[in-house]
């Protein structure tokens, strides 16, 4: 009696474990959504970096070819090459000088990049933690002789750190 | 409690945590929108008088009046942060329904329990 109320309580307790790695799993993968966010945003705004520099170097007279989507460009003359729009966000902008436009754009990367590497160092902290948790549940599978079970966590394992992490790209 | 009582709860205590992940969710985005508006009321604070100011229409730019912008961002952000309180209370009366659904399941649970151990 005493053995099956033991076999009872770590067949509780490798229950309690796949959950709390499930819910690691989904934060891993929430994070991981997050840094390809900001990958994004940092790529963008090195793009209007080098265009501003490049439209600064021009003289106002060059005939430049602007996109406006599909592959598509109309010819055009910037007729002003020291100010460009710039959104501050809720529908709103406002004209700035391009200087003043650049220095915002390496505030906001830095901002970035500064968010980038707290969400890496989180996700470090939480596969770290998605193993402990992984190991422990195998070890209690082990035991109770769920070696299917503890197959199907080592399996979900794997997947989740070679296919998780870098799914989103 | 009858067993078919249960199930029936547990299904009522699922639809409600559905009903509160999505009264959180709406709320985050609104709370998105209003810290965007802070940010832009901020900017607009902070910049130079004869600065011109735009607005988007679709895919346009407009010139737009600087004091005129202030007022309807202003609006906006009232709107919405009556919005969020609305939805703070919503989310609040569904987390009580839920505690108290949840405190009367675990009870009959229990009961059952104890009762099922008994008769094994």
């Amino acid at each position: 009696m005493a053995e099956k109320k033991g076999k009872e309580k770590d067949r509780e307790k490798l229950q309690r474990l796949i959950a709390e790695i499930q819910q690691l799993q989904g934060q891993a993968e929430a994070i991981n959504a997050q840094l390809d966010l900001i990958d994004t945003s940092i790529e963008e705004l090195n793009r209007v970096e080098e265009t501003l520099k490049g439209v600064q170097e021009l003289k106002g007279e060059e005939e430049v070819l602007v996109p406006v989507g599909a592959q598509s460009f109309v010819k055009a003359t910037i007729t002003d090459t020291d100010r460009v729009i710039v959104g501050i966000g809720a529908g709103v902008a406002v004209e700035r000088t391009i200087d003043e436009a650049l220095e915002s754009i390496d505030n906001r990367r830095q901002e970035l990049e500064k968010a980038r590497s707290e969400a890496q160092k989180r996700l470090q902290e939480i596969s770290q933690k998605l193993q402990e948790k992984q190991r422990e549940a195998q070890q209690l599978a082990e035991k109770l002789g769920l070696t299917q079970q503890a197959q199907q966590a080592q399996q979900a394992a794997q997947q989740r750190q070679s296919g998780g992490p870098s799914g989103g790209s | 409690m009858a067993q078919q009582d249960v199930e029936q709860q547990v299904a009522q205590l699922q639809q409600l945590q559905q009903q509160l992940s999505s009264i959180v969710a709406q709320k985050q985005q609104l709370e998105m929108q209003l810290r965007e508006i802070e940010r832009a009321l901020e900017e607009l604070e902070e910049i130079d008088e004869d600065t011109k100011i735009y607005k988007t229409v679709g895919g346009l730019l407009i010139e737009a009046d600087r004091d005129e912008v202030k007022e309807e961002l202003e609006d906006r952000k009232e709107t919405l942060e009556l919005r969020v309180k609305t939805l703070e209370k919503q989310e609040k009366r569904v987390q009580e329904q839920i505690e108290s659904l949840q405190k009367r399941l675990q009870k009959v649970l229990q009961q059952q329990q104890q009762a099922g151990g008994g008769a094994a």
